[in-house]
């Protein structure tokens, strides 16, 4: 597992500098949770990994159908092939949650209390988000940054 | 026409604090100001203008309860030194809003934390000029 992953923000977050000066966030830096994060990081592995299950099951369960009704499943091209075992995009872990059973709204909720409960996204690495400067965040660069993270730490 | 602001939203290195009601005061930290006038003969008098530049800081003041959470953000903040950032957000029922924001900002007195049903702690702060 990677122990650290950076996000570029599209929306600048204005933050207080451990200088005193207010400055533009223009990236943040994703770190692995500790232990002290226990119960927030098990609660995404586990609504991750139902919601990853559920999908693929769908999915068997429309090729199945497929078949049954007499069509045909086009085998996965050379370079489509290769890709399993590489981590996924942030954009793509979220799009599969938007499909399965899991809560995306609480799955979200529980990264934003890693984020300011536990420090694990620091503005231009080095500033732990507060609840005013989350509130600075735009919702994109927000679920780009919970999609990088559960593809980083959850996922791997 | 505006309305008189009576409170507002503080936040000291970007985290909200909840401060005594009234008690939130600053100064832009432009500095004073004086008129200095010059004789120019036959009874006609111009001026100077002239600002102090030995004033221009910021200036803010509020007030906080005696909790074990305020006492220790304010002795935080003093250990920051320069190194605080103060934003003041107020808006009146108009839709108006004030921002202010105070850079390198310190404590400027020695607080006293009062052991006292209605006691309070004063901080007096100084910064650059606010933007």
């Amino acid at each position: 597992m990677e122990s650290e992953s950076r996000v570029a923000l599209t929306t600048l977050v204005a933050y207080a500098s451990p200088k005193g000066t207010v400055e533009q966030a223009t990236f943040v830096v994703l770190r692995a949770p500790t232990s002290d994060a226990f119960a927030p990081a098990a609660k995404l592995r586990q609504m991750l990994t139902r919601a990853f299950t559920s999908v693929a099951r769908e999915n068997q369960l429309a090729r199945a159908r497929l078949v049954a009704a007499g069509g045909e499943i086009a085998e996965p091209r050379a370079e489509e092939q290769d890709v399993a075992g590489e981590k996924l995009s942030a954009t793509d872990v979220i799009s599969a949650l938007s499909v399965s059973d899991a809560d995306l709204a609480d799955v979200l909720a529980t990264v934003r209390v890693l984020m300011l409960e536990h420090g694990v996204a620091l503005l231009d690495g080095e500033v732990k988000f507060t609840p005013t400067t989350f509130s600075r965040l735009s919702l994109s660069d927000f679920q780009t940054i919970a999609g990088e993270y559960l593809a980083t730490f959850c996922l791997a | 026409m505006s309305d008189q602001l009576t409170d507002a939203v503080v936040t000291v290195n970007d985290v909200q604090i909840g401060i005594v009601p009234g008690s939130l005061r600053y100064s832009e930290g432009l500095g004073e100001r004086r008129i200095l006038p010059v004789s120019e003969g036959g009874g006609r008098v111009s001026q100077v203008f002239a600002t102090n530049q030995e004033t221009a800081i910021g200036r803010v003041r509020f007030a906080l309860r005696s909790t074990p959470e305020n006492i220790d953000d304010v002795r935080q903040w003093q250990q920051n030194r320069n190194r605080n950032v103060i934003q003041i957000q107020s808006e009146d029922g108009l839709g108006n809003r004030l921002v202010r924001s105070f850079t390198q900002a310190a404590v400027t007195n020695d607080p006293e934390v009062p052991f006292s049903p209605d006691g309070t702690i004063e901080l007096e702060w100084g910064s650059n000029t606010a933007v």
